[in-house]
């Protein structure tokens, strides 16, 4: 009777850490200070709540809109779907550089459509005010798929009822969308959200192939600190507290998270 | 009167219904137009690039391709992305499947407080356990091994939580039907309870296998010698030789998404319901 779990326990005693949040000898909160002082790593911080900020509000909008698109029209759903799924399937690294490739100030096919617009060519990933905005598009042009799917399963949810309901009731479209809909979706919206931003707050692959943290640390985030604290710089007493920051706020999402879902019970 | 009103709102529902059909086609060219250049800069000779903007190319070449084979292994990338991944998923399903069988049917002292503490794990960023994992894995002398990619995701809090889930929906009545035959305790797992999770073991499967493949920061900590490197690491780190000769990283793009690709196009209703289910985490 117990030497399943025992077998089972063992594996997963994998899983468990132990945290050093200073290095030896004992500083005490020293290394913490310095995740305040170090230009480097305080830029982080600020650059990861500004990336999660604009890349979950975009993202999760422009899901939400297709979805709702996309339940109503029902044509070519399939298609779509596939389509927006690719980018999370394939390799970030792949992606990344291709969009380097996009980005590239005289090769970029960006800039060749801006200029036949009209629009001067700009320096995306090398100026330090376009650089992080250029990130976080690239980044929304990737994760849209991931939380339109999930919306789409929790429209086919609702039942066809509330709409007849509501059409018998003289609603019109935008009425039953604002009444019904969006609000039977909340839970699922606020799941997807709470999700989608731990995720974003430990974006890495795309930083280290598009900017190196960029210039003059305008992209750098806090996954990216942390590896260079601690396997370019070996100063890991810096990079665990980093990650220690890092752990709280994801924690704290989390907690969240179990709070959104048993309330949706 | 009423006929025209009838007739008004007809036009606009036909409006409002053209107007999504265009957005949400052009969504998808959105989605698409990125690869398209890619594919396409992938056959332009690399004189050319600068200047060059058509689509299609004007001189396709098969250059690009020749040269990122040159400087990258891809073959072996590939042989040693699909080991790693492979094993992964093989001991993933087992594990998980095997504590989500514990968790769900039997009863062992501190069942319910072993079962918090683990999904107390699945708050726990990767990131956070990352120097930790480091020395550990320094320790053993795993650097830069493949055996060193494996180990830290032998399985998941993820897996564990998704068998218990499935599992407990299994009807006691078969498993204690089992017991009266004189099953062992693994018996019934392995003759009962695995044929039962199909559909689940398929979903964590299909997730892991993504997961996996795709997985960046641990290799790129973990591995520094060639031989060594899985496919998203290797096209980084010879993505770097390549830097503004961006025909063969291209190339090199397009040869490391293919497969990939085409394991997603034929399997597609199942990573859409890996997707969906992972993206509901714990619903």
């Amino acid at each position: 009777m117990l030497y399943i779990p025992i077998v089972s326990s063992f594996i997963i005693s994998f899983r468990k850490y132990s945290l050093l949040s200073s290095s030896n000898p004992f500083v005490g909160l020293k290394n913490y200070i310095k995740v305040i002082q170090d230009p480097s790593m305080a830029a982080a911080l600020k650059n990861t709540f500004y990336y999660v900020f604009f890349t979950i509000s975009g993202a999760t909008t422009i899901a939400l809109a297709l979805a709702l698109m996309m339940d109503r029209l029902k044509f070519l759903e399939n298609f779509y779907r596939t389509i927006y799924l690719i980018p999370l399937m394939i390799s970030m690294v792949a992606i990344s550089q291709l969009w380097l490739f996009i980005y590239d100030y005289i090769t970029g096919p960006l800039n060749y459509f801006l200029g036949l617009l009209g629009i001067a060519k700009q320096p995306w990933l090398t100026s330090t005010k376009l650089a992080m905005p250029a990130v976080i598009i690239m980044s929304i042009w990737t994760l849209i798929g991931k939380s339109m799917i999930i919306f789409v399963a929790g429209l086919k949810n609702i039942p066809e009822e509330y709409y007849e309901i509501a059409k018998i009731d003289g609603a019109n479209a935008f009425q039953i969308l604002k009444d019904v809909t969006l609000p039977l979706l909340k839970p699922i919206t606020l799941v997807v959200i709470v999700v989608s931003t731990i995720d974003a707050f430990q974006v890495f692959t795309q930083i280290y192939v598009m900017t190196e943290g960029g210039p003059m640390h305008s992209t750098t985030v806090i996954v990216y600190e942390i590896y260079q604290k601690a396997f370019l710089y070996f100063r890991m007493g810096e990079a665990s507290a980093l990650a220690y920051i890092l752990f709280t706020i994801v924690f704290i999402l989390s907690l969240l998270q179990l709070r959104v879902l048993r309330t949706k019970y | 009167m009423r006929i025209k009103l009838r007739i008004v709102s007809l036009i606009r529902k036909k409006r409002w219904g053209l107007l999504m059909h265009i957005l949400l086609l052009a969504g998808a060219a959105t989605m698409m137009v990125p690869f398209i250049w890619m594919v396409s800069t992938a056959f332009k000779p690399t004189i050319g690039i600068i200047g060059e903007f058509s689509l299609i190319p004007k001189n396709p070449t098969w250059d690009n391709f020749r040269k990122a084979l040159e400087v990258m292994p891809l073959a072996l990338f590939y042989f040693n992305t699909l080991l790693v991944t492979l094993v992964k998923v093989g001991t993933s399903l087992f594990f998980c499947a095997l504590a989500g069988f514990a968790f769900a049917k039997l009863r062992f002292p501190f069942k319910e407080g072993i079962f918090i503490a683990i999904l107390v794990t699945m708050m726990v960023p990767f990131q956070a356990r990352l120097v930790p994992l480091y020395m550990m894995m320094h320790r053993f002398n795993l650097i830069d091994t493949k055996t060193s990619l494996i180990i830290p995701h032998l399985m998941s809090t993820f897996g564990v939580f998704l068998m218990r889930q499935s599992i407990e929906a299994i009807p006691n009545e078969l498993i204690d039907a089992a017991k009266i035959d004189g099953y062992s305790l693994f018996g019934i797992f392995w003759h009962i309870v695995l044929p039962l999770s199909g559909t689940v073991l398929a979903t964590l499967a299909i997730f892991t296998f993504v997961w996996s493949w795709r997985d960046f920061l641990w290799p790129l900590i973990m591995i520094s010698s060639k031989k060594n490197m899985v496919i998203e690491l290797g096209l980084a780190f010879f993505g770097q030789e390549f830097i503004d000769l961006y025909g063969p990283m291209m190339a090199g793009g397009v040869l490391a998404i293919i497969p990939i690709l085409v394991f997603f196009l034929i399997l597609r209703r199942q990573f859409v319901r890996g997707m969906t289910l992972s993206g509901l985490k714990g619903v």
